[in-house]
């Protein structure tokens, strides 16, 4: 680890581009980048959007989302601090001020909120802001701290990126779009709490109140459980609402009901290799339901 | 203005930041120029 000076708490930061890239959670942002673009692609006559302005529109997004989570790993530092899964993380090792990092953050998300207004719409940029007030104050703020439901409402902000790639294009929400929104918004509550389930400790030391942290495992596992059968009508809804056709609703069915199987799993094991292995196939479950929707169009 | 330690130890930073200012304002340009001339 590099030295730091302190002096009059002007840290001499010697932090590399590599910390401050870091600070973005880059694999949060390839998923934000990936299904954003699956916003955009879906929506109305993609092609009217200049391909240069649909390039800058996802930038835009993926640094915006980067943004949020760079003032995320501000807010949380100390959380961060006693978790092993995040102690590694470029402000619990001090490698910069603190300060730096919630300027990079806020910078970067004026920025990107402006850049998407002028390239596109302001539905758009308007869309962009909220999804970033909404995980800073709602989510990291307010929710995470304080209500084991603060992955079930928080996870909106999460959700919002192919919504914003639709608003790009059309300059409008609709219910397509908000299809798009509700398939990240019910897949996000089984997904976290898998992880949670397995990294319980991580969570009861650092104090966050995650559902098996208060609930206990086997009421997290019920709940997962719920969201998992919602998912089935939910991954189907973009067939119902005719922008995609029967090729994508037989795989999301199919990758539906073994996400739901990966759940059951979960309910009868008593260790935490199905709560990994859920956690792993909840990931490429996402991709797999956002890449048919967009082969279904071609 | 004499060149301080803290002017070395910052300046790649600076340039960095530079670049980055520098790198926005030419992507407005183009966007700008974009939706100029496609009227949009």
């Amino acid at each position: 680890m590099k030295e730091i000076d302190i002096d009059n708490n002007n840290i001499l930061s010697e932090a590399s581009v590599s910390d401050y890239f870091s600070l973005l959670k880059p694999r949060v942002m390839s998923l934000v980048v990936f299904t954003g673009f699956a916003g955009l692609w879906l929506a109305p006559n993609p092609l009217e959007l200049h391909p240069v302005l649909a390039i800058v529109a996802i930038a835009c997004l993926a640094i915006n989302a980067g943004a949020a989570g760079a003032i995320n790993m501000w807010y949380d530092r100390d959380i961060d601090a006693v978790m092993k899964r995040t102690e590694n993380r470029a402000l619990p090792l001090n490698k910069m001020h603190p300060d730096e990092a919630l300027t990079f953050g806020i910078v970067l998300s004026v920025l990107s909120v402006m850049m998407m207004g002028i390239a596109t719409n302001w539905v758009a940029a308007g869309l962009l802001a909220f999804a970033n007030f909404f995980y800073v104050f709602i989510y990291t703020m307010w929710l995470k701290r304080s209500t084991p439901q603060n992955i079930v409402i928080g996870g909106a902000a999460g959700a919002f990126p192919p919504m914003i790639g639709w608003a790009a294009v059309t300059g409008d929400i609709t219910m397509a779009s908000i299809s798009l929104f509700a398939i990240i918004f019910f897949w996000t509550p089984p997904h976290f709490w898998a992880l949670a389930l397995f990294a319980n400790a991580d969570y009861q030391r650092a104090k966050v109140p995650m559902l098996p942290v208060t609930h206990g495992e086997a009421h997290t596992k019920m709940q997962m459980m719920v969201y998992s059968i919602i998912m089935i009508p939910i991954s189907a809804a973009p067939y119902f609402l005719d922008i995609a056709g029967k090729g994508y609703l037989i795989a999301a069915l199919i990758l539906s009901a073994f996400f739901l199987f990966t759940n059951i799993r979960v309910l009868f094991d008593k260790t935490y290799k199905s709560a990994k292995l859920m956690f792993s196939y909840s990931v490429f479950y996402l991709f797999a339901l956002f890449l048919a929707l967009m082969i279904d169009k071609v | 203005m004499p060149i301080e330690k803290l002017h070395k130890t910052k300046k790649k930073k600076n340039l960095t930041v530079l670049a980055i200012i520098a790198a926005w304002i030419v992507i407005i340009w183009i966007v700008t120029m974009i939706k100029v001339n496609h009227g949009s």
